[in-house]
């Protein structure tokens, strides 16, 4: 499989912002995948997407634009997935 | 929001006796009932609000770490506590590993920015593995405090 990188930018479409729910679901689910997964809000990147810490780290509240860059075989199914989350209202 | 100025220090358990996921939080908010932060009314409403949190998917974020968290009416402004396990507890982390440092949150309803904050200065203190082995070296409440105090110093 050919390496590809793949950018997509996506809103936090929850009320609460990107917090320990979608960071834990983006973690498990990066870690499914082989790819290398950046996130960055601003200036704050998160370089282990696998880590729920630096995923915190980012400090993205509601309305805040993410992107997700990816590198790797699988980047562009890993890229659609983590936008997935991101772009999901989670239930209370 | 630093963590220390949400951080009840009166509350802080630097070895907590009980080793089940609804026994620890109750542990924890019960040590905030104590510390007069929260009325005793309230104690079941907010021990449910926080394992209904935790049905959602557990808050063990990996390296022996949890922050259970919910927003409560019950609260006027963002409380918590600290709490070491020297055991561990099974809280279904995302590792899969136990958990020996627990970081409790109480936000109010409406203060959502808020309570995003604390938990990003929370995650900040807790992905430092000096500060966390520090933590769970900590046999008393004073030396909890006086990491924290520390972690935030250099942060």
């Amino acid at each position: 499989m050919p390496q590809q990188r793949v950018v997509r930018s996506v809103t936090i479409a929850d009320r609460q912002g990107l917090h320990v729910r979608q960071a834990v679901e983006c973690a498990r689910a990066a870690a499914r995948f082989q790819c290398q997964i950046i996130l960055v809000h601003g200036e704050r990147r998160a370089e282990n997407c696998r880590s729920p810490f630096d995923i915190l780290q980012l400090g993205a509240g509601y309305g805040a634009e993410v992107t997700i860059e990816a590198i790797g075989s699988d980047a562009q199914e890993a890229v659609e997935e983590i936008a997935t989350i991101l772009s999901r209202e989670f239930p209370n | 929001m630093r963590m220390s100025e949400f951080v009840i220090k009166e509350a802080l358990i630097p070895n907590l006796t009980q080793t089940t996921k609804e026994g620890v939080i109750r542990e924890m908010v019960e040590s905030l009932k104590r510390s007069g932060h929260i009325k005793a009314s309230q104690v079941e409403s907010i021990v449910k609000a926080l394992l209904k949190r935790e049905q959602l998917g557990s808050t063990g974020i990996g390296h022996g770490v949890a922050i259970p968290h919910t927003k409560h009416e019950g609260v006027d402004r963002p409380i918590g506590t600290v709490a070491v396990s020297h055991q561990g507890v099974d809280f279904q982390s995302i590792d899969n590993e136990a958990v020996y440092i627990f970081v409790l949150l109480i936000s109010p309803l409406e203060r959502t920015g808020e309570h995003l904050r604390a938990l990003e200065n929370v995650t900040r203190n807790l992905r430092n593995e000096t500060f966390c082995r520090f933590l769970r070296q900590a046999t008393t409440a004073d030396e909890i405090w006086e990491l924290i105090l520390e972690a935030e110093g250099s942060a």
